[in-house]
């Protein structure tokens, strides 16, 4: 599958700021998009668009904080690094509660605001990877049989082949048999793969 | 805190809470001292010797919160954290620092803090915060 | 005997002197009140009598002779002049008097009025005078001020203990003197002429003030404030002026002190708002610092290949010299609210002032998540202010207001949107200009309106309570009132209205 390029988006209602970044992340070889503020951003952001980013905390209209919850209540994964003139320990736990990625107060190294960014696009890269991954997985468990799918379940509970047999009231023979189709189907290599696979389908405690 | 049915030292049949403890890991400086000062309102405030110690205790079943009261000389405050956050995925983690440190706290945040908290002049909210978590 | 007309006794009565009228023979026609009351007898018993009844044994044996001389067409020394002569009262006793004769006009035969004056009284007010005189003596030297009197010249005539005191010196060292040149402090001699020669000009009688050092005999200059009157002779022409002075020395220098004292306070307070506005001051400062460093730090990078896109670079560094005057004209803005200076006032115009800490207050807002508008009346007239002083009230009023509002959004969990604090500015209906400061947050209540513009009355957790009742000292000063109302639907407008600097005429 292709992988579409990174972008880094750039909030920040201060013109200088914004253009500075812009230019800086360009002279590092990075793809940018800015807006000047979060309503711009959020009417023209696509959650498919991979890469991260820069938001600034204090802005006229919404918040950063406040886009910050917006893009949770829409689901959406984009890491966030929030960069503030103004930043405060109170301030940046807030937004790391809320799920922010990190926390940079201006003015800033160069190397550190491309080492933070570098981290969040490949922080971005992994989760979309696990996504696609566990979007296969669940594609794979649908199109198990049901009596597939028991023999999975308690497979994965780590009973023996005899126990499985027993609980669902069939030969060894069968079991062995849908096993080895519900390994096939699943693409697991092994029984601890397979255990893997489920957990990564498993919804969070 | 004993339920009404307790009998006084022995364990009853309803299932009485266990007292838990507040673990305060800290080498043996003014900071921790005066964490340990502002906690004094609260029973069950435990002071572990040793960081391996405060490990164990943040394991046990009666851990209720951890506080992390200074730079922990020995180790990294992050390396602590992700050990601690290892043993216990959803005991809540305080991590003390000084005031405006903000990189400090953005990296206790990202090693698994529950929050972080500027002393001075925060004691009150510590302590309302560690309130709130141990209900 | 003829009787004198009723217009003649009717005038007699009139008099305070006593008035006797006798005939050419020397019988009393008429005898007034006053004569009664003087000699001790009732008219009915004096009139038809001689009137050497009235006199002292001595002259009653020459009466008779002046006045045969006096017709005779001698000598009139007894009339017109008067003179003081001894007469006796009925008891006997003896006492003077000032007496004038007169001849009746058109008397024939002659009639010859006297009119006596009792001098016994004048010599009693002398005497009187004279103890007055004494007593005030007294008080001169018992004054707490100092009491100068000059003439036409500025020669000292009179001079009193305090001034004395206060000039260190004798009474041969100031009197006869030139005051000025003597005792006054070599800079301030021609203001203390100018007034001596003010007064002596003043056509009315009202005491006119006036400030000069005087000098003591060691040197040191003392500071007085002086009140002065001419002195003029019966005739109005003004012969000398009279001075009084107070020592205001110590006065002075306690109140520079206490104006110093609260200019420091004025900076204080004025750090303290400083101090609760630095968020918003160091997010302002932040901004073209973190740009500075981003086109510095690209441009590095972008040299750093083969092939440098040169044009970028340059452009690059534009921004960067740009960046960094922003941020040296923030400085200067900060610099200048917080330096100790004198007050000064001048024509400004409001609007001027407001735009000119915009920018602070702006950012003061963006920290707060909020904006600030502004509605600035075109037609405004200029006001006489300190400048400095007006923006710092204004940025105690913006704070407030946004702290009000960002407290009031945290209380009730975070809410979305901005909120504004707006700043109008627009002519009242007097032709002054009214300067109000709004909020839509939760007003105040009513208890904690009487109370808010007190000295250390704080609602905020870490507020001096000092900046509403600087800024409405500073006001006053203005000679304006600095006033709350209610906004609609709800929030809090604090408002002043200073008054229009008349423009001079062409």
């Amino acid at each position: 599958m292709k992988e579409l390029p990174q972008t880094v988006f750039v909030v920040d209602d201060d013109d200088a700021v914004r253009n500075s970044l812009r230019l800086l992340l360009k002279s590092a070889g990075f793809s940018t998009e800015v807006a000047a503020s979060a309503q711009e951003f959020l009417s023209t952001y696509d959650a498919a668009q991979p890469g991260c980013l820069l938001l600034d905390v204090h802005m006229p209209g919404m918040t950063g904080l406040e886009m910050q919850h917006q893009l949770n209540v829409r689901g959406a994964a984009i890491p966030v690094i929030f960069i503030t003139g103004h930043g405060d320990i109170p301030m940046a736990v807030e937004a790391m509660q809320h799920g922010a990625f990190d926390f940079l107060q201006k003015p800033f190294r160069d190397q550190e605001l491309l080492d933070r960014v570098q981290r969040a696009l490949t922080r971005d890269t992994e989760y979309r990877a696990r996504l696609r991954q566990t979007e296969r997985i669940r594609e794979r468990l649908a199109s198990l049989s049901p009596r597939e799918r028991e023999v999975l379940d308690l497979v994965t509970q780590g009973k023996a082949n005899k126990m499985v047999a027993g609980d669902l009231g069939v030969s060894q023979r069968t079991v062995e048999i849908h096993r080895a189709h519900v390994m096939q189907k699943m693409e697991a290599g092994s029984l601890a793969e397979l255990v893997r696979m489920m957990m990564a389908v498993a919804p969070p405690q | 805190m004993v339920g009404p049915d307790d009998k006084g030292g022995g364990a009853s049949e309803h299932d009485a809470k266990p007292v838990r403890t507040i673990i305060v890991a800290g080498q043996s400086s003014q900071r921790t001292r005066e964490v340990l000062r502002a906690l004094r309102g609260f029973t069950n405030v435990i002071w572990p010797t040793s960081l391996e110690s405060a490990l164990a205790q943040t394991s046990s079943a009666d851990a209720g919160c951890l506080v992390i009261a200074d730079d922990l000389r020995e180790e990294r405050v992050d390396d602590f954290l992700l050990e601690a956050r290892e043993l216990q995925r959803n005991l809540p983690i305080f991590v003390i620092t000084d005031p405006d440190d903000v990189a400090e706290a953005v990296s206790a945040m990202r090693h698994g803090a529950t929050a972080v908290i500027e002393i001075p002049p925060s004691y009150a909210v510590l302590c309302e915060e560690i309130t709130r978590v141990m209900q | 005997m003829i009787a004198p007309t009723p217009d003649v006794l009717a005038l007699l009565e009139a008099t305070f002197d006593a008035v006797v009228i006798m005939d050419d023979r020397g019988r009393i026609l008429a005898f007034n009140e006053s004569a009664e009351a003087m000699f001790g007898y009732r008219a009915a018993d004096a009139i038809g009598r001689n009137v050497s009844m009235l006199m002292t044994a001595t002259d009653r044996l020459h009466h008779d002779d002046h006045v045969k001389r006096y017709l005779g067409g001698g000598d009139a020394r007894v009339l017109g002049k008067g003179r003081d002569v001894w007469v006796c009262h009925r008891d006997g006793s003896e006492f003077s008097v000032f007496l004038s004769v007169g001849r009746i006009p058109n008397s024939e035969p002659p009639q010859f009025v006297g009119f006596l004056h009792d001098t016994h009284l004048r010599r009693k007010a002398l005497a009187t005078l004279d103890h007055e005189r004494q007593r005030n003596r007294l008080y001169l030297d018992l004054a707490q001020v100092m009491l100068v009197a000059t003439d036409r010249n500025g020669i000292v005539q009179l001079v009193n203990q305090r001034a004395f005191r206060v000039l260190k010196r004798t009474n041969a060292e100031i009197m006869n003197r030139n005051w000025a040149d003597n005792c006054v402090a070599p800079d301030d001699r021609a203001i203390a002429r100018a007034s001596i020669r003010t007064l002596l000009l003043s056509a009315n009688d009202e005491p006119q003030s006036c400030e000069y050092h005087v000098r003591a005999s060691d040197g040191e200059d003392r500071f007085i404030t002086w009140r002065g009157v001419a002195l003029h002779d019966p005739d109005g022409v003004a012969r000398g002026i009279m001075l009084s002075g107070e020592d205001i020395t110590d006065q002075r220098r306690a109140e520079s002190e206490a104006h110093k004292a609260l200019e420091r306070m004025n900076s204080v307070a004025r750090l303290a708002t400083m101090g609760e506005m630095a968020a918003g001051i160091s997010h302002e400062l932040n901004q073209p610092l973190a740009a500075i460093a981003n086109y510095s730090q690209a441009c590095s990078r972008l040299l750093r290949v083969p092939s440098p896109d040169i044009p970028e670079v340059a452009s690059a560094l534009e921004q960067v010299s740009v960046q960094a005057l922003r941020a040296g004209e923030i400085i200067r803005r900060i610099r200048s609210l917080v330096r100790n200076e004198d007050v000064r006032r001048e024509t400004q115009d409001m609007n001027d002032l407001i735009r000119e800490v915009h920018a602070l207050l702006a950012s003061d807002a963006r920290v707060h998540d909020g904006r600030l508008a502004l509605d600035l009346s075109q037609a405004l007239p200029k006001v006489k202010v300190d400048g400095v002083q007006i923006q710092q009230v204004l940025m105690n009023l913006v704070h407030n207001a946004f702290e009000a509002q960002s407290n009031e959004i945290n209380r009730a969990g975070h809410s979305g949107g901005a909120f504004e604090v707006l700043i109008a500015t627009r002519p009242t209906p007097e032709g002054d200009v009214e300067v109000s400061v709004s909020d839509l947050g939760p007003g105040l209540a009513g208890d904690v309106e009487q109370k808010i513009f007190e000295p250390f009355f704080t609602t905020k957790a870490t507020g001096t309570g000092l900046g509403l009742a600087i800024s409405r000292s500073i006001i006053k000063a203005h000679d304006a009132r600095l006033g709350y109302r209610a906004n609609q639907p709800h929030g809090a407008c604090f408002f002043f209205v200073l008054p229009a600097q008349q423009e001079p005429h062409p």
